[in-house]
């Protein structure tokens, strides 16, 4: 068979094509560069051939004006022939181009309410997703601001799996001395203190570390010096290293700063360097000083430990390494401190491990989020070109090329999906700087996420895509196939053109409606585990108490009777002031963790093993914390150093000792807990079980010991009162400075703020994922309205003939209404199947609240439901009032 | 003279290629060589000459360049490119094909 030979497209064989393909481009380049230089060719071409046959015609023997007359008549007309060129040289595609965008512009200023949907919606759908990926990008995607930043390691000692993030100071000495595994390792803690002397006083969070600190990081100091490890040994003149940051809010960057002392926590400090900026990341720390570790034989105080691992070491050898010291650490440990297992991860996943789960969703309920607005901009845009219809019939029928009118649609679409990009764009930043506000110090690690190119490009990407997806599909489909039923009919056009069109656009509305339900299905499920946690009762009540921490320093306080009289002198004074109730001394305050926790069996040799807490209290806990007592009493005051040694323990902790007894009048077994050689504790009481570190983290056994009978070291006031929380804030620090001028008030907290503070990521995730589901929700209706005012408007004829033939009001609302909801129904049914087999991902994140949770999988589908009746009815109620004269004269 | 023939596009494209497989032409010379060849039964349309050129060009089958002409003018010559010279040859190939086709379809009865 031959074929009508119309060679168009580019053939497919090597080194050939690619060099037609490379002729082909630059052909087009140049036209679109040198318009003005082709145009000159195009002339000097015309103009050879025409002088060239004027010659000929002159040799063939006619006379010299005869001959070019002759010449230009072959040719038709000089202008239109050269239009043709300039067509073949795709020149008329970047003037019809600009032609395209003109129009474009004029369209989007007339449609202005079509225009403001789409823009909005995508300037939503955009801004929202590149916010949350600007912040995925900052906290997940990028590594800390240190050289070989992923041989950065933090090292950990975990029993049973639990890990809490931190090493006893003997696992950190073996360590350090005893590994080849890394180059440098070093041990901080956090801090925090007031700064004086600079103006108003500031509170600013800081970090005690050893001098290794800095190598591990691989940092260098801006100017100045980092402290060395002399420095780290007590008695040593006090030095500080302050941030970049610090620096210039708090020094104006005076490069002066250098060996002039500043007044931390009223102790003269001397500042011997200044860090680069970005040193710090992800602590928040401002400051750095000499961590000063004294070893005690009975007390292992825990710090979190970090190394850099040497070149060629991999993890696994890193922590077989460490693990093979264990006998060693074992045996310089007392019994209840050995076997505990050494851990390893990057500090990356040690500082943002705990956020990847929480974020990971977000952003794939932004994404949704961003489908939905596609699928509704395209639900707009079908409408609009359904509505236009006859307009593009009419201009294909007067020889407009399909593909000229795809472009315009095209071009028109990439308008709006530009301008919304814009808008989107220019969203992340100033939505960032609100989630960072907003969001825990948990999640905001990172507190200066800027937005960079890569989340630039995230949101270019993204725009093109909606573009082309959205632009696409009504440029292809409404030009397809004959146009003539569009220009003979009108309304009869749309169902005839419509058919493929109108199922499109059904299955965008099912597709939105099924993907707010699992977001409202999702928001849900995370807003009732917030509820749930809240619920949790956390064995005190929180309201009216504070707790003041005094951090009493070894040097001049160095044994526990000298802090607890200055505790005891402290707590004498409090109850004196008008308003308080109770004031207790205490180790640890409510919501505070532990003094230490062990693993302990149910009684000597027993192999049922229980991690229980211990804290050191004084005779006031129980009626300062307002403990609920089940039974027995309080430790009170008569439990002094001398009494019988006693403990108040927890549910939890006496069905562990005691099972199925009464605990009170028995004795716990002899633990080590506090020397091996201590006298086993008598309960005297039995209290519900204490939240200890968050209301959503499940308690631990508890363990209350008398601090006079063991040595306490106590670090707190618990003070129950009436009076506001400034007023106390500022009569402790009286009391305090009164005490010891030297001594700050360390910190002053709202039990009941630190209640709230531990379930604020809950609270923080539920409202961020509220906010994506209640946009989701609002546009998936707006779709549906407009899918239904659209339908309503089609068939206003049809309507009109059924009234006037009699039909009632009510049957012709329940047909729109039918035809809508039959839509929500499809979307509730897929929404709750796919929300069903997605709840899994979620359920690490859930608390108290299964993941196919019934209440909140028929709450999201009928609240959908109601809303979209909304939706249906009101045009459904428009098409009721269609006057039968008006509808028809129309057409 | 009889009545010039007219000419399909593709055809034309055709016989514009077979033209500069002798050797680059400007375009008027071109349409003189197929004037000659088809003993003046083809007489090639200059305002479909110039729109050929510049679409096979754009195609990648042409290339062009500025050069002294055979009457010592400055005149804008074209020759086929490889991917060109592959082009006309499968299209002489199709073109036997369908004239013998036809040929043997006029014979018939």
């Amino acid at each position: 068979m031959a074929a009508v030979h119309d060679g168009g497209a580019i053939g497919c064989e090597g080194g050939v094509d690619r060099m037609r393909l490379l002729r082909a481009i630059w052909f087009r380049l140049r036209a679109a560069l040198q318009p003005a230089q082709i145009n000159a060719e195009f002339d000097d071409e015309l103009r050879y051939h025409i002088e060239r046959e004027t010659a000929e015609n002159i040799k063939r023997g006619l006379s010299a004006s005869e001959a070019r007359r002759m010449a230009m008549a072959q040719f038709g007309g000089v202008e239109k022939f050269k239009e043709e060129l300039r067509d073949e040289r795709a020149m008329r595609w970047m003037s019809d181009i600009s032609l395209d965008v003109r129009h474009g512009f004029r369209l989007l200023r007339k449609e202005s309410l079509f225009s403001a949907a789409v823009i909005g919606t995508l300037a939503l759908g955009i801004g929202a997703t590149s916010t949350i990926f600007t912040i995925v990008n900052a906290v997940l995607l990028q590594s800390l601001p240190y050289p070989e930043a992923n041989r950065i390691v933090s090292l950990s000692e975990s029993r049973k799996g639990e890990d809490r993030g931190r090493a006893g100071q003997k696992a950190y000495r073996i360590w350090n001395e005893s590994t080849r595994s890394f180059s440098a390792m070093a041990l901080y803690g956090y801090t925090s203190a007031t700064l004086t002397g600079t103006g108003e006083p500031t509170d600013i969070n800081g970090a005690t570390t050893s001098a290794s600190f800095f190598s591990v990081l691989g940092a260098r100091v801006a100017f100045g010096r980092v402290y060395t490890a002399e420095e780290n040994l007590p008695g040593s003149a006090p030095v500080i290293v302050i941030s970049n940051g610090m620096w210039k809010s708090q020094f104006g960057g005076d490069s002066t700063i250098l060996n002039r002392a500043i007044m931390l926590n009223g102790t003269a400090m001397t500042v011997i360097g200044v860090m680069p900026p970005g040193f710090g990341t992800p602590w928040q720390a401002k400051y750095w000083t000499p961590l000063r570790v004294v070893e005690t034989p009975n007390f292992e105080r825990a710090f979190d430990v970090i190394g850099r691992l040497r070149s060629g070491v991999d993890p696994t050898s890193a922590v077989r390494e460490l693990a093979s010291l264990q006998p060693r650490l074992d045996s310089l440990r007392s019994a209840f401190s050995r076997g505990q297992q050494p851990v390893l991860m990057t500090l990356h996943q040690r500082m943002f491990g705990s956020v990847q789960r929480p974020l990971s969703i977000l952003l794939a309920a932004v994404v949704i989020l961003l489908l939905i607005a596609c699928a509704n901009v395209a639900n707009l845009t079908l409408a609009r070109a359904a509505s236009r219809q006859r307009e593009f019939a009419v201009r294909l029928a007067l020889g407009a090329a399909r593909w000229r009118v795809v472009r315009q649609l095209l071009v028109e679409s990439s308008l709006l999906a530009g301008i919304g990009g814009l808008i989107g764009a220019l969203m992340p930043p100033v939505l960032v700087k609100g989630f960072v506000l907003m969001s825990p110090r948990s999640v905001a690690g990172v507190t200066d996420i800027g937005v960079d190119g890569t989340v630039l490009l995230f949101t270019a990407v993204t725009t093109i895509l909606v573009a082309l997806a959205f632009g696409l599909i009504p440029a292809l489909t409404g030009t397809r196939g004959t146009n003539a039923p569009s220009l003979a009919t009108s309304s009869s056009a749309h169902a005839a053109h419509g058919r493929s069109q109108s199922v499109l656009r059904a299955s965008l509305i099912v597709f939105e409606v099924s993907a707010a339900l699992v977001l409202l299905t999702g928001a849900g499920l995370i807003t009732k585990s917030f509820v749930q946690a809240l619920a949790v009762s956390p064995g005190f009540t929180a309201q009216n108490v504070y707790a003041a921490n005094m951090a009493l320093p070894r040097t001049r306080y160095p044994k526990s009777p000298d802090v607890m009289a200055f505790f005891e002198a402290a707590a004498q004074r409090a109850r004196a002031l008008p308003g308080v109730e109770a004031v207790s001394v205490s180790a640890m305050k409510p919501l505070g963790g532990f003094s230490m926790t062990a693993e302990l069996p149910r009684s000597p040799g027993d192999s049922t093993k229980l991690n229980v807490g211990f804290a050191e209290v004084d005779g006031q806990y129980g009626t300062a914390a307002r403990l609920q007592l089940i039974a027995g009493r309080f430790l009170d005051d008569t439990d002094v150093k001398g009494a019988p040694s006693v403990a108040m323990i927890s549910v939890a902790a006496a069905h562990h000792f005691f099972p199925g007894r009464d605990a009170v009048g028995l004795r716990l077994p002899t633990m080590g807990a506090y020397g091996d050689n201590a006298p086993p504790m008598l309960v005297v009481g039995v209290v519900a079980d204490v939240a200890q570190t968050a209301l959503d983290v499940a308690p631990v056994a508890q363990v209350f010991v008398s601090g006079a009978q063991v040595s306490m070291r106590p670090q707190y006031l618990i003070i129950r009162t009436s009076m506001g929380s400034d007023v106390l804030r500022s009569a402790i620090k009286r009391i305090v400075t009164d005490i010891d001028a030297q001594q700050p008030l360390t910190e002053f907290t709202s039990v009941l703020e630190d209640v709230k503070k531990s379930v604020a990521p809950r609270r923080f995730n539920s409202v961020l994922i509220n906010v994506f589901a209640g946009v989701a929700l609002l546009l998936a209706i707006i779709g549906l309205y407009g899918l239904m005012a659209n339908a309503v408007a089609s068939r206003r004829r049809e309507l009109a003939i059924r009234m006037a033939l009699g039909a009632e009001a009510s049957r012709v609302m329940r047909l729109i209404l039918r035809q809508g909801m039959s839509l929500v129904a499809l979307g509730v049914l897929a929404g709750t199947a796919l929300s069903l087999a997605l709840s899994r991902t979620v359920s690490s994140l859930l608390f108290n609240v299964p993941a196919n949770d019934p209440t909140i999988f028929v709450l999201a589908a009928v609240s959908l439901i109601v809303v979209a009746l909304l939706a249906c009815y009101i045009p459904a109620r428009r098409a009721t009032l269609v006057s039968p004269t008006t509808a028809l004269r129309q057409e | 003279m009889d009545t010039p023939v007219a000419l399909r596009q593709g055809t034309l494209d055709m016989l514009i290629l077979k033209a500069l497989s002798l050797e680059p032409m400007h375009g008027w010379l071109i349409t003189e060589r197929i004037k000659q060849f088809s003993k003046d039964a083809l007489d090639v349309p200059q305002g479909s000459l110039y729109p050929a050129l510049h679409r096979l060009e754009g195609r990648g089958l042409l290339m062009s360049e500025w050069r002294a002409s055979d009457d010592n003018r400055r005149a804008k010559y074209y020759k086929l490119t490889a991917a060109g010279k592959r082009d006309l040859a499968t299209e002489l190939a199709e073109w036997q094909r369908f004239m013998t086709a036809v040929q043997l379809v006029v014979k018939a009865g």
